[in-house]
């Protein structure tokens, strides 16, 4: 604010401005926030960076030197070696192109999805908003295994595909490598660009629309010049989420990709780390994130050149659906094929395996309910393990993902939204600036690692100047929520972020003019504009939370397991349809919890819109 | 060796500037890398001094009995085992009905995230793990683990000296796996298609052989590094003249038979998967035509009867490679020194006759290390499969050179 009056002496402004500086609670939250998250994001990130140049005692036979000294041969192996090019820049290109590949289509789905739900007379609304979201929810390996059983061909042998049985052969190209890959993805990660371009799109007042109407705009040019500039800083924080999920995930390339050796990034950098190449994994994940923080730096440039997107403003909002007219069919029509392929066939192949008493025997006499209820009481079944349901640790396994998807999802959802309400207001700012880049590193650190590194640093006592900050947390409730939160935290943000950059300052300056403190603001005003974003946040934190395995089994002490700890020691007693079945426990309660925050947050957005 | 040594020389300078722990750590070992000792040898010889937990837990004491362990177990109450079996889960069962008054706690855990875990808490001072039970596949955990004294090999006399000597000098073997090479015995009603390992190199079997990418993980890393190792390469020069009448020529950079071999294998295309059960899948399930051979873990065998399939293994000449051998070890520190022997004792069969901690892990595709047990029915007994030695430091110090010559394969 620049001060009208000239009167005032030059010290006399300072020390105002000095005085607003630290008595504004928002620069207190932002101090509080930087610290933090340099405690819990740089120095696990240092740690990381100190790794790939200590020698490992491991390595000492090839290399030479001594075990724990400093040293440049990891970093020589991978970037200036006979080795570079097929363990860095053929992985590296084919993380791109799947990276962007997907962002792209994923993006495009999403949006278009989007717009169709919030801003179209679509009918069956309710049933396709809540059907959109749940391939997310399926596990993702799940889509590839249908996608196998769909186009698999004679080259890997087993049981036939279903085109194959059909007598069609399909190309080798399309059944395996980076078409199958960048088509599973796209159908897996276009819930971020929904969730997060639906909630802003729910938050336009369609006035705006209305009035290029009135100027005789089309329906095209509405979209164009309207619509989409309102979406845009959703729609990049969702290419950053997907672009960076993509070129970070691993199990569906490695189960469509490894066939025909198709190997990117991510997938040596898990090779690496399962073959105890610790240092080499570490310094192939620090590649990643600097790649991912150049997009963040993009994305800000893009936004940041805008000055304001601010569609939650004083004035009452209402929102009157555009006529889809003659097309309405046809999309409704596409939609619900779209639906049957991406939802319904892996739901039913994932329900159906698990009542199949041997993979792969299409027949009724091979249907079972022993995998959900057996007793454990035929010993040449799951190796003498009884279902799921009669599991005694499947109810202390229940309990304990519940526990922990609703503890940290709200605590996840909550920092998140503070640290998007920083990011907002700091866009374009230097603390805004650092807190938007820091926040995202999680993303990209492995969970094994991150993992590993947050049990060491928790399992000692923090100490400052020898005064103990946070005792020792080995084995608590506590350790697990901070991993897991610090862990998804970029979700959370990103989802905050595009949510709060849509709420305009005139709201909360005129609340500070009426006297409104910043909690109050927060609270009272912030808060509530913003709840449809927070569910939006809540949902990607909570389905991906109730999926995590790598992170958790690190921290977990024996006692404490999860359904997805569950699922694998399963899968690894060899019984893979008991797997099946825990995995169909967890998507039903994500659906569940998905279902009632759809029914109960939109009758909130829309009450508190003024209808 | 002068040049190691001023090297050697110079970074020891810049870690004593940098830091004095790691100068303490890791001098000894560098000094000479070649001919390291094992010293727990010396300790239990009577040689070293012992530490005080050596000293307090007893580790070194092999003629102790169930009985005088149950004692001192009970009062410490419970015992935890991490394990890369989902079978502890039976064995704790069985544990704790024998032993009422000491609770085992089983943690299913895979390979990697059990080492992750054990090393960051051993190093954070949080002694949960007592009993560790996994695969010392690449020779890392004698060399990292057992030299430097963060686990011991607990042997007790009476049940050691039913297991051949050569399993037991670096570590305390439960059982035995193997990666053996599959075929689908319905569409091969005759035997199998190929024996001589060369003939998966040969055009027949271009495209048409299934196995997981070696640089996947550490068990495949260190099965390729078998055969470039100790007896194998000499064994697979001999096997070729033996298939094609003719001398086997090395090519460039192939430095014995065992990283041609590799070469050829690799140029044959062989399809990788991400899993052993996709493989035992393709190869196995009936009704095939022209089925693929697969190479995947021997456990796989169990899943025929479960799923229909028809998988047979094939004992390939000269050597099918090295074992992947099950071991268990007490964790340096343990809080439950006592009860983790009883444990052990326990998981390895006992001396009593009562072999129900052993029973869980002996099944088709395994095989007991003791004399005294038998292998679980129809087995192929393991003498009369062509396996090569296992040998930790040969793997140990080759795997790394074995995996980058494999990724410049492509």
């Amino acid at each position: 604010m620049k001060p009208k009056d000239q009167n005032y002496s030059k010290s006399r402004r300072l020390k105002n401005q000095l005085k607003a500086v630290v008595t504004n609670p928002y620069n207190v939250i932002v101090l509080i926030a930087i610290v933090l998250l340099t405690y819990l994001i740089v120095l696990p990130l240092l740690d990381m960076i100190s790794t790939t140049f200590t020698l490992a005692q491991r390595d000492v036979r090839q290399s030479g030197g001594v075990a724990g000294a400093f040293t440049l041969y990891y970093w020589q192996r991978l970037l200036a070696s006979n080795l570079t090019t097929k363990l860095l820049v053929q992985p590296l290109l084919n993380s791109l192109l799947i990276g962007s590949c997907v962002s792209v289509c994923a993006i495009t789905i999403g949006s278009v999805l989007a717009w169709l739900m919030v801003r179209t007379d679509l009918p069956f609304k309710k049933f396709f908003s809540l059907a959109v979201i749940i391939p997310y929810m399926i596990p993702s390996w799940c889509k590839s295994q249908a996608w196998l059983t769909m186009f698999k061909t004679e080259r890997i042998g087993g049981s036939p595909g279903f085109l194959m049985s059909l007598g069609i052969n399909v190309p080798d190209w399309l059944a395996y490598g980076p078409v199958a890959i960048i088509t599973v993805l796209s159908l897996h990660y276009y819930a971020y660009a929904y969730l997060l371009v639906s909630s802003a799109l729910n938050s336009i007042n369609s006035e705006l629309e209305e009035m290029g109407e009135i100027q005789g705009a089309g329906k095209a040019m509405i979209l164009r010049k309207i619509t989409f500039p309102l979406v845009l800083p959703a729609m990049l924080s969702a290419v950053i989420l997907t672009f960076s999920k993509a070129i970070g995930t691993f199990g569906v390339i490695n189960y469509l990709g490894s066939k025909v050796n198709f190997v990117t990034l991510s997938s040596q950098l898990y090779m690496n780390s399962k073959s105890q190449n610790t240092q080499t994994a570490f310094a192939m994940a620090l590649i990643m994130i600097c790649i991912a923080s150049i997009s963040v730096f993009v994305n800000q440039k893009l936004i940041g050149s805008r000055k304001s997107y601010a569609t939650i403003g004083g004035k009452g909002g209402r929102s009157t659906p555009i006529r889809l007219g003659a097309q309405k069919p046809i999309i409704t029509i596409v939609l619900i094929a779209f639906f049957a392929v991406g939802i319904i066939m892996p739901i039913l192949i994932l329900i159906l395996e698990s009542f199949m008493l041997k993979q792969g025997t299409y027949s009724l006499a091979n249907l079972t309910t022993y995998y959900w209820v057996g007793d454990g009481s035929r010993k040449e079944i799951m190796e003498g393990l009884p279902g799921i349901f009669r599991n005694p640790n499947f109810i202390n396994a229940l309990i304990n993902s519940l526990k922990l998807t609703f503890v940290n999802g709200i605590f996840g959802t909550i920092f998140g939204q503070i640290i998007g309400y920083i990011c907002a207001k700091g866009r374009g700012k230097l603390h805004g600036r650092v807190v938007e880049q820091l926040v995202f590193i999680p993303y990209l650190i492995p969970s094994i690692a991150f993992g590993g590194i947050f049990l060491s640093m928790f399992s000692r006592p923090q100490t400052l100047f020898g005064v103990t900050l946070v005792p020792s947390l080995y084995g608590t409730f506590a350790l697990l929520t901070i991993t897991s939160v610090v862990k998804h935290l970029p979700f959370a943000s990103r989802a905050g972020t595009s949510n709060m950059l849509q709420i305009g300052g005139e709201l909360e300056e005129a609340a500070a003019i009426a006297g409104a403190g910043f909690f109050k603001r927060f609270v009272r005003i912030v808060f509530p504009l913003s709840k449809g974003g927070f569910i939006s946040g809540f949902m990607l934190i909570f389905v991906s939370i109730m999926k995590e395995l790598d992170l958790i089994i690190l921290i977990m002490t024996p006692k404490t397991s999860t359904l997805p700890y569950l699922a694998f020691q399963y899968a690894n007693g060899n019984s893979p349809q008991a797997s099946n079945c825990v995995a169909i426990v967890m998507f039903s309660i994500v659906f569940l919890v998905y279902a009632l925050a759809n029914i109960f947050g939109d009758a909130d957005l829309a009450k508190s819109m003024g209808g | 060796m002068l040049q190691h040594k001023r090297w050697f020389a110079g970074t020891m300078a810049a870690v004593m500037a940098l830091s004095l722990t790691a100068c303490g750590g890791g001098g000894s070992d560098a000094a000479d890398p070649g001919a390291a000792v094992d010293p727990n040898q010396e300790a239990a010889s009577g040689q070293a001094e012992l530490t005080p937990w050596e000293q307090s837990s007893g580790i070194f004491n092999t003629d102790e009995t169930d009985d005088e362990l149950y004692e001192l177990a009970k009062a410490e109450g419970k015992v935890t085992l991490y394990s890369i079996s989902s079978r502890c889960t039976k064995v704790a069962e069985a544990f704790n009905a024998k032993y009422p008054g000491v609770v085992c706690e089983p943690f299913d855990i895979s390979t990697n995230e059990l080492l992750e875990k054990v090393t960051r808490e051993y190093d954070a001072g949080q002694h949960v793990a007592d009993v560790v039970h996994i695969k010392d596949q690449d020779g890392s955990l004698y060399n990292e683990y057992i030299l430097e004294k963060k686990f011991y090999n607990y042997q007790p006399a009476a049940i050691m000296d039913h297991i051949d000597a050569k399993l037991r000098e670096t570590q305390t073997p439960l059982y035995i796996e193997l990666t053996q090479l599959f075929y689908n015995s319905e569409a091969n009603p005759d035997g199998p298609p190929v024996t001589n390992i060369w003939e998966i190199t040969q055009p027949e079997w271009k495209g048409r052989l299934m196995m997981q990418n070696p640089l996947d993980n550490i068990s495949w890393g260190s099965w390729i590094t078998g055969f470039c190792v100790g007896d194998a390469p000499a064994q697979l020069e001999a096997a070729y003249k033996e298939l094609t009448g003719e001398d086997l020529v090395l090519s460039d950079g192939c430095e014995n038979a065992g990283y041609e071999f590799l070469k050829r294998l690799h140029d044959n295309s062989p399809i990788f998967t991400s899993s052993s059960d996709e493989i035992a899948e393709s190869v196995g399930t009936k009704g095939q035509a022209n089925p693929p051979i697969g190479f995947c873990a021997s456990s796989k065998l169990r899943k025929n009867k479960d799923n229909d399939w028809c998988l047979a293994p094939i004992n390939l000449t000269p050597t099918t490679g090295i074992p992947a051998i099950n071991t268990v070890y007490v964790v340096e520190g343990c809080e439950h020194p006592n009860a983790a022997k009883l444990l052990i004792r326990f998981m390895m069969g006992g001396t009593d006759g009562d072999t129900s901690g052993y029973d869980p892990f002996n099944t088709l595709g395994g095989w007991p290390v003791r004399d005294d047990i038998e292998p679980a029915e129809g087995s192929t007994p393991y003498s009369e499969i062509n396996v090569s030695d296992f040998n930790p430091t040969d793997i140990y110090d080759n795997i790394n050179p074995v995996r980058d010559f494999w990724t410049l394969l492509g």
